[in-house]
């Protein structure tokens, strides 16, 4: 296999949180904490979790829109930490980003054709041929090139993300960060745009890493996932495994509190509810950071931070207790509803 | 359902909005029955209604809103009722449980206090005996250390927890309806299975009905005893859960259920319906689902079909319903 | 594309929800929609109209009405005739030309308060906003602190020393009046440089620059404009006041504060000549009021939705 596309390892990020005049930094936000992910060329990595856990801030990260701490990002073996302010210019014509709100990631005071045009100019097209791209780029989306002169609030919400869609799409990039591209949208629109971004990576050799709470949509739509809590990987494996063979605790409560459109399969499932709320990212807890909720917790999770370990190949866990396959949470915990 | 155990008779509700653009048509000709102890879903997109249709029953939409037709509650008309009547039944004997819980509660109040307030305003509780019922509810959604809760602000609780509260509140004059309006619609996905359980716990105790509005077809499969489909301001479908689910007789309900991936199926191909939901204020002519429908005829375009009775208790709004082929669902693992 | 099933699908949905939204043929441009909007308003239109006329009246009326500056010792305080509309004033100046030219230097004050500020505001407000850090704090430092100053105060003292021509007193008023502008913008700043359309122009590599001058000041236009207009608001009230305790435009020049000052001996005698100047000064003020509400309610896109 060639070498990832995308290479983040080790990956901090963390917000200092000011107060004062002199603003003197009096703690941090441990939004991402030490995530290492690769990403294959034309491959979709799924990262899944709650508020909270940091998958949009490592979203960001990866194209340093916001600044991470430390930690390394590789695209094709080239550093993006570090790089310089031209050179990151010209990488961001590779990795490009769609963003969750279909209302605040378009300018409401410029045209459509403008919108989409943006990175192309700014990346030095001239007129002419970026409004040609821009013409071939609404019809990829499957909107009409002559919808380009209205502006954003003509559209729906589904309209607006794929124009969003479109703008990622105009450098021609390789790898697009998809920031829960469709949870803002209605359910009868949701399929048309997962459907667009399949075909779309057809057609012009994408890799997604796509970012989402949702994680029905991001079974349908990943080769692999990965599980975040808390700034870090709780586990990650290819889409089937993590799904079908879960071995993080974290991991079988939240397949297990996902409603099923589906009577019978709802009311006959046993049930995880996890007790407790998300701890705040800015006092994490110590060792395991699932350990305040998890139900099969003992002394050592609050004492020992679990790295993550192969369970299989391409299935790694950060659990000092992983679960085996074919064993249920429900089983071992004993309680059900 | 016998007549004698009907709560709620809604029907042929109407409410409209006055705009800028002239009228708009939120709700066109609703009904909906509750009987006592039971669970409905009202299932919607943006703008079909479902949430209009519910704040309209409690007078709660503001006075631009012109509303017709028709809702009984346990007998007594709801339509045209006095604000000061409808007070009397808001919060005793029908609750909301609104979406958004950062908003439903003043910051300036403890929880406590407001739980009190609420027994206090219908007369259920007073004083220190309200605040330890208030304390009790807490308890009984399962906010952890209730007495000390009781005296926090809501700033002082998260998302959950403030959920929880609502629910307290909602529950503590023991309403014989429930109204949630999107319960979980804010909160992550196992906290929302927390919310759920609650929700479903506090109904099996007290044996009050329920009204559950929310787009989610996964948390209405878990909690209703019957689904009512909406589009457009109208009723597409009703019937029993297992109705609506495994048989499906309307296009936009299959449409609906197809389009969603499911967490326990592998990813084929999913059938998207094409369009967006109608602007309120730019309905199309007919039924309003037409331009969107892969069985749209003329007779569509003419006029809107009116909601029949297909099967016992299962009723759809279709000019269509006797030719549309059998209804296959998406093939799922297990 | 490769998956032929998806086209016409796709094409489907933007030709069914372009219907669902009611488009025209050629969509319409910002400006047309602004202006419908703005039309909207009808007290938004009738104070244009009239502040326009007033505009009009005191720049050409000057050329048609007899020498502000003439006096004619013979014709002291007389009341309303034919040859002095609105009569004379003590020296025997017509009092019409008068009110002309102090409408003309009020308006110009108004103005070029307004503007001035409002550039200082938004300079200061913008930077704080987008650089954030050590340079807001210290922005945010000096607005606190020149806020605590009274303003009438420190425009008595320096309307003394220097507040004698229309452009100072305007530059005078505008220097500390820059302040709530600038927090306004801050704070716009702040919560525009976070929505996506700015986060997505950045990914695709813009620069500072581009940022500030393609997306967030454009999205300013609106808060911009209401605050220009409350501004002059402000600034004609303030000039009037300045000109009452005598520190403002210096005589034989004239404002509209300044005539309503000179009048204040003779409000049981001949109340029109504090009236007409007085009726103006509130016509203006009104108008510009209702313009700004109109304005502010044309120049957002979104509005025109609901």
């Amino acid at each position: 296999m060639n070498a990832p596309l995308l290479e983040v390892d080790d990956l901090v990020t963390h917000f200092p949180i000011r107060a004062g005049l002199f603003r003197k930094v009096i703690g941090q936000v441990h939004a991402v904490d030490g995530v290492s992910i690769t990403v294959n060329e034309r491959e979709t990595v799924g990262v899944v979790g709650e508020s909270g856990c940091g998958k949009t801030t490592f979203g960001r990260s990866l194209l340093r829109l916001v600044e991470p701490t430390s930690g390394s990002v590789k695209f094709r073996g080239e550093p993006v930490t570090g790089a310089s302010n031209d050179r990151l210019r010209e990488l961001r014509a590779e990795m490009q980003i769609v963003f969750q709100d279909p209302y605040a990631s378009l300018n409401p005071r410029m045209p459509v054709n403008d919108i989409i045009a943006e990175p192309l100019r700014i990346q030095g097209t001239a007129k002419a041929p970026a409004q040609a791209r821009v013409s071939e780029l609404l019809e990829a989306v499957g909107l009409l090139p002559e919808h380009g002169n209205r502006y954003p609030h003509e559209f729906s919400g589904g309209q607006r993300q794929r124009i969003g869609i479109a703008r990622a799409l105009a450098l021609n990039p390789s790898l697009i960060v998809l920031d829960e591209p469709v949870s803002a949208l209605d359910v009868s629109v949701q399929a048309q745009v997962i459907n667009l971004l399949d075909d779309l990576q057809e057609e012009f050799d994408l890799a997604y890493l796509f970012i989402a709470h949702d994680l029905s949509v991001v079974r349908h739509i990943s080769d692999r996932v990965a599980v975040m809590y808390l700034g870090r990987v709780a586990e990650i494996a290819d889409s089937n495994s993590l799904y079908e063979r879960p071995a993080h605790p974290y991991t079988h409560s939240l397949l297990s509190a996902v409603p099923i459109a589906d009577p019978i399969v709802e009311r006959e499932r046993k049930r995880i509810v996890l007790q407790g709320d998300i701890p705040s990212p800015a006092s994490p807890p110590s060792g395991c950071r699932f350990r305040t909720r998890c139900p099969i917790a003992v002394e050592r999770c609050a004492n020992e931070v679990p790295v993550l370990q192969e369970l299989a190949p391409g299935h790694q866990v950060a659990c000092h207790f992983p679960i085996a396959p074919g064993e249920s949470l429900v089983d071992l915990v004993g309680s059900a509803s | 359902m016998a007549q004698d155990d009907l709560l709620l008779d809604v029907s042929d509700l109407s409410v409209a909005f006055k705009t800028k653009k002239g009228m708009a048509a939120a709700v066109r000709g609703m009904s909906l029955r509750v009987a006592r102890g039971e669970s409905v879903a009202i299932v919607g997109e943006s703008g079909s209604g479902k949430s209009v249709s519910s704040l309209a029953l409690l007078g709660l939409l503001p006075k631009s809103a012109q509303i017709t037709g028709s809702a009984k509650f346990d007998g007594e008309e709801l339509v045209g009722m006095s604000q000061n009547d409808l007070r009397a039944i808001r919060g005793k004997r029908i609750s909301m449980i609104f979406q958004d819980p950062m908003t439903a509660f003043n910051p300036v109040f403890t929880i406590g206090d407001q739980i009190a307030e609420a027994m206090e305003v219908h007369g259920t509780a007073e004083g220190d005996k309200a605040l330890m019922e208030a304390a009790n509810l807490l308890e009984l959604v399962g906010v952890p250390e209730p007495g000390q809760r009781v005296n926090q602000y809501p700033h002082e609780f998260s998302g959950g927890m403030r959920q929880r509260a609502m629910i307290a509140m909602a529950i503590a004059n023991k309403p014989d309806l429930l109204i949630a309006d999107e319960p979980t619609t804010a909160l992550d996905v196992t906290i929302q299975a927390q919310v759920m359980e609650v929700l479903s716990d506090i109904r099996k105790e007290s044996g009050a009905a329920m009204i559950l509005i929310t787009h989610d077809l996964g948390v209405v499969a878990g909690s209703a005893d019957r689904v009512q489909v909406m589009y457009g301001g109208r009723v597409f479908e009703r019937g029993t859960t297992n109705d609506v689910f495994y048989d499906p007789l309307n296009p936009y309900t299959r449409g609906l259920l197809r389009s969603m991936p499911r967490v326990d199926a592998i990813g084929e191909r999913l059938v998207p319906i094409s369009g967006s939901p109608p602007s309120i204020l730019n309905m199309p002519p007919g039924c309003a689902f037409g331009p969107r429908c892969d069985f749209r005829t003329d007779a569509c375009v003419a006029d809107a079909a009116s909601l029949e009775l297909v099967k016992p208790g299962h009723e759809s709004r279709c000019h269509h319903t006797a030719d549309l082929p059998a209804y296959e669902a998406v093939e799922t693992l297990t | 594309m490769t998956d032929l099933i998806a086209r016409p699908e796709a094409n489907d949905d933007a030709v069914d929800a372009g219907d669902a939204l009611g488009l025209s043929e050629k969509p319409e441009s910002l400006g047309r929609q602004a202006w419908d909007r703005f039309r909207r308003h009808r007290l938004a239109i009738v104070g244009s109209v009239l502040l326009v006329l007033l505009a009009i009246s005191f720049w050409v009326g000057p050329y048609f009405a007899q020498d502000f500056d003439e006096i004619d010792v013979l014709q002291r305080s007389q009341g309303p005739s034919r040859a002095h509309l609105f009569g004379t004033d003590d020296l025997g100046r017509d009092l019409l030309a008068r009110t002309l030219r102090g409408g003309q230097y009020s308006l110009r004050i108004a103005i070029l308060t307004a503007v001035i500020a409002t550039s200082i505001g938004t300079l200061f407000g913008a930077i704080a906003g987008y650089f954030g850090g050590v340079v807001d704090s210290l922005v945010n430092f000096l607005v606190n602190v020149l806020l605590t100053i009274p303003l009438l105060m420190v425009l008595v003292i320096f309307g003394r020393q220097f507040g004698s021509r229309p452009n100072t007193v305007a530059i005078l008023i505008a220097m500390l009046a820059w302040l709530r502008a600038a927090r306004l913008v801050r704070a716009q700043v702040l919560q525009l440089k976070e929505m996506e359309f700015v986060q997505a122009a950045r990914a695709a590599g813009a620069k500072s620059g581009r940022i500030i001058m393609r997306h967030l000041i454009p999205n300013l236009v609106g808060i911009l404009l209401v605050e220009i207009t409350l501004l002059a608001g402000t600034a004609i009230i303030l000039e009037s006041t300045l000109s009452f305790l005598s520190l403002g435009v210096q005589p034989p020049d004239t404002t509209l504060g300044t005539l309503i000052a000179e009048a204040k001996g003779s409000i049981d005698t001949r109340p029109s000549r504090v009236l007409i100047p007085g009726a103006i000064v509130t016509i203006i003020i009104l108008s510009i009021n209702f313009i700004g509400d109109a304005l502010r309610d044309a120049v957002d896109p979104k509005s025109g939705i609901e």
